[in-house]
């Protein structure tokens, strides 16, 4: 009896002692912060997930989110990156891993990305956030659309005269 | 001959201008709506060359098909299908007219296109791409469905017969354009979408148009529509063959 106390105590030692992710001073630190594009352009930024403690962490999940930073835009991350979620394994003690992320501006305005990180295991625990990217997106008019309502009406208007002419002349033999 | 008459009953007839007519209202739609409406606008400009010249290589080979799929049996209903086959022209004549005449109105669907094309992609270098992309996939597309048409005209009993088979045919072509995105990945949607000549000829087109690859890196995405356009071209022209002033069915 005393030997399954002892070994329920070393057990529960060994698992208090596995270290959640802000102990294990893990950190997300973004390529950049400030981001300035515009509708309907991609962008790309990388972050890098450093494990500064001296032993290994459990097997890690990297998460992109996207939102506004403003009320009334809504967002859809989906629409944004198609590749959100990075599982990243264990990262060694003292090492790092690289993770580049690629995203679609599909609203204009001040949107705010960041990158959390989780635990594989579904521990109980907070996941660690990067810095906030902020992202200014320009509204931009990818065409010159005063120029085409000439040719959108033009275009069939002539074929039209084309297809009555024919007609005409057709009739008139 | 038969190809010269084919084209005087389509362009003087008026019917083919109809059809153009048609199609370039759908085209100023649109482009009006891609240049104008805020919710599309967002597209880059290279999506939106790419949303039009896609549209205008499938109505441009879906014209060319309605009009391969009224051919022989539309003849055989309007009772000159006998003239025709009294004509001092070898059978293969008569459908390789027939669908030189259906190709025509693809032709012209890709001249109409030209400006449509060059409005939303000027400025960005991509207008001599775009349209010598559109002009190659459109083509082949053309060939193997006019050719379908005829294909399936000359088998037909009837002309009703013969545009709902074709149509129900293309609609079956179309559809694997319309899968979500995870079911076109993994080795079987990729092999779903490299067979079917549609699929394969406009995700071609997507790649030099809007990622701009070159044009060797996705060749071999050519290799099911240029297979598909020789196939049911000689397909088509040996159809001939099986011609009956009765059709298949009745007679």
């Amino acid at each position: 009896m005393t030997r399954i106390v002892v070994l329920c105590c070393v057990l529960a030692i060994v698992a208090c002692s596995a270290p959640s992710l802000a102990s294990a001073a893990v950190t997300i630190s973004p390529s950049r912060t400030q981001v300035s594009t515009s509708i309907g352009r991609d962008f790309t930024f990388s972050t890098r997930v450093d494990n500064k403690a001296s032993t290994a962490t459990k097997p890690l999940v990297a998460h992109l989110n996207v939102l506004s930073l403003r009320p009334g835009v809504y967002v859809d991350p989906e629409d944004w990156s198609s590749r959100r979620t990075v599982f990243i394994g264990s990262i060694p003690a003292r090492g790092s891993r690289l993770i580049d992320w690629k995203v679609k501006a599909v609203n204009s305005g001040d949107i705010g990305i960041y990158v959390a990180v989780l635990p594989q295991s579904g521990k109980a625990e907070p996941p660690v956030t990067s810095p906030t990217i902020h992202v200014s997106i320009a509204q931009r008019r990818t065409l010159n659309s005063g120029g085409i309502l000439p040719l959108a009406a033009g275009i069939p208007a002539a074929l039209a005269a084309l297809a009555v002419g024919v007609r005409f002349s057709r009739k008139r033999r | 001959m038969i190809a010269e008459q084919e084209l005087r009953d389509l362009w003087i007839g008026g019917r083919a201008l109809l059809l153009s007519l048609a199609f370039s209202l759908l085209l100023s739609v649109l482009a009006y709506l891609v240049a104008t409406n805020t919710a599309l606008n967002y597209l880059e400009q290279r999506e939106s060359v790419n949303l039009t010249l896609q549209v205008a290589i499938a109505i441009g080979a879906l014209l060319a098909l309605l009009v391969g799929a009224d051919t022989i049996s539309g003849e055989r209903e309007r009772g000159t299908l006998e003239t025709l086959l009294l004509t001092p022209v070898p059978r293969t004549g008569i459908t390789t007219g027939k669908l030189l005449g259906a190709l025509s109105l693809w032709i012209a669907a890709f001249v109409i296109s030209i400006p449509y094309v060059w409005f939303l992609g000027r400025g960005i270098g991509i207008v001599g791409v775009s349209l010598a992309a559109g002009l190659l996939v459109g083509t082949l597309l053309a060939v193997f469905l006019a050719s379908l048409g005829v294909l399936v005209s000359a088998l037909s009993a009837s002309n009703r017969v013969s545009l709902s088979v074709s149509l129900f045919l293309l609609l079956a072509l179309y559809a694997p354009t319309q899968f979500p995105t995870r079911a076109q990945q993994g080795w079987a949607g990729e092999l779903l979408l490299r067979i079917n000549p549609i699929a394969a000829g406009e995700h071609y087109v997507g790649k030099l148009v809007i990622d701009a690859h070159s044009w060797s890196r996705d060749a071999s995405w050519l290799v099911s529509p240029i297979i598909a356009a020789a196939a049911f071209a000689v397909a088509a022209v040996v159809a001939a063959r099986w011609v009956r002033l009765r059709g298949a069915a009745s007679g």
